[in-house]
């Protein structure tokens, strides 16, 4: 785990590897948390966010940004065992899930729907791109911020 | 990997570790998975389910199960190096999660929690067998579609 991490990295190489098309929205922002926060996070965690892309496999469901967010968050705050361990661990991460979907709602109409946030758009247009990436880093930016905070990490707000 | 799989033991584990195995619905679809077909899983993949459970940090949207359901394919089937947009194995990803929210919305209509949960009480014997049976369900179907990509034989 690094100590000290640079937000605005982890939101640009988010929105980069999706925008030079690598990964998709949940795929980019698990691994810019990865290579930024916790190189130690096995790759697995990367590929389980691999179904989630325009909202849930193509179906215009829950956001995939939104997705690659929760992931991150269960990573570093969910549970290795939880059959034997208490509730209240579970409890905090799910404020901060809590938290997370409740910032993106905030910023964009109140909903996570993909259908909602496309409607009318081409999804091959540069605008439906757009709107995508910029989605991607900000999610990736507030796990960051949720991380952080949480784990005591320096945040740098210079670099990138 | 297991060569087996009992798909009966499948939902009845995802329903269980729910029930009463302290698990949330989203971890219990992992679980169930993890313990029936590939045991190696490591348990960071579970705890990655964590913050969808009740419809995504309890905001009531996408029901926990399918987002577990979606996780433990993407485990199997998913890529964790930056390839390109049009990456067979990652389409195939994306049909095999769509596979398993198309299966939810025949068997339950939609995937809003909200629409769920209207009329239940958070937490009574109803709310808690519901969310049992869709953590089962999602868990049976996964595990049949991992079964089917991989040659795996069901018992």
């Amino acid at each position: 785990m690094k100590k000290e991490v640079s937000i605005k990295q982890v939101h640009w190489d988010a929105e980069e590897v999706f925008r030079i098309g690598g990964f998709y929205c949940s795929e980019a922002i698990v691994s810019s948390v990865r290579k930024n926060i916790d190189p130690e996070m096995p790759a697995e965690l990367v590929s389980v966010a691999s179904g989630f892309p325009v909202g849930v496999g193509k179906s215009k469901c829950l956001c995939g940004a939104v997705s690659g967010a929760m992931i991150c968050l269960g990573y570093f705050f969910g549970r290795r065992d939880p059959a034997s361990s208490d509730d209240s661990q579970a409890r905090k991460c799910m404020e901060l899930a809590h938290e997370l979907q409740e910032s993106f709602r905030q910023n964009h109409k109140g909903t996570l729907c993909c259908h909602k946030h496309v409607k009318g758009m081409d999804m091959a247009s540069a605008e439906h791109k757009a709107q995508c990436v910029a989605f991607t880093g900000e999610m990736a930016r507030k796990t960051a911020e949720i991380i952080v905070r949480e784990l005591g990490l320096k945040p740098v707000y210079e670099g990138a | 990997m297991q060569k087996e799989v009992n798909l009966e033991k499948v939902r009845r584990d995802a329903e269980e570790a729910y029930l009463q195995g302290g698990y949330h619905d989203s971890e219990a679809v992992v679980h169930a998975i993890r313990i029936n077909i590939e045991p190696a899983m490591p348990e960071a993949v579970v705890a990655a389910a964590l913050g969808f459970s009740c419809g995504v940090g309890e905001s009531q949207c996408m029901v926990g199960p399918v987002a577990g359901g979606v996780i433990a394919l993407g485990y199997f089937f998913g890529r964790d190096f930056p390839t390109t947009p049009t990456d067979p194995k990652s389409q195939r990803t994306l049909e095999l999660a769509n596979e398993i929210h198309e299966d939810f919305k025949k068997k339950h209509k939609v995937l809003c929690c909200h629409v769920h949960e209207k009329g239940l009480t958070i937490g009574s014997p109803e709310h808690k067998n519901q969310c049992a049976s869709f953590a089962g369900d999602v868990a049976v179907k996964t595990a049949e579609i991992i079964a089917r990509e991989k040659g795996l034989t069901l018992t």
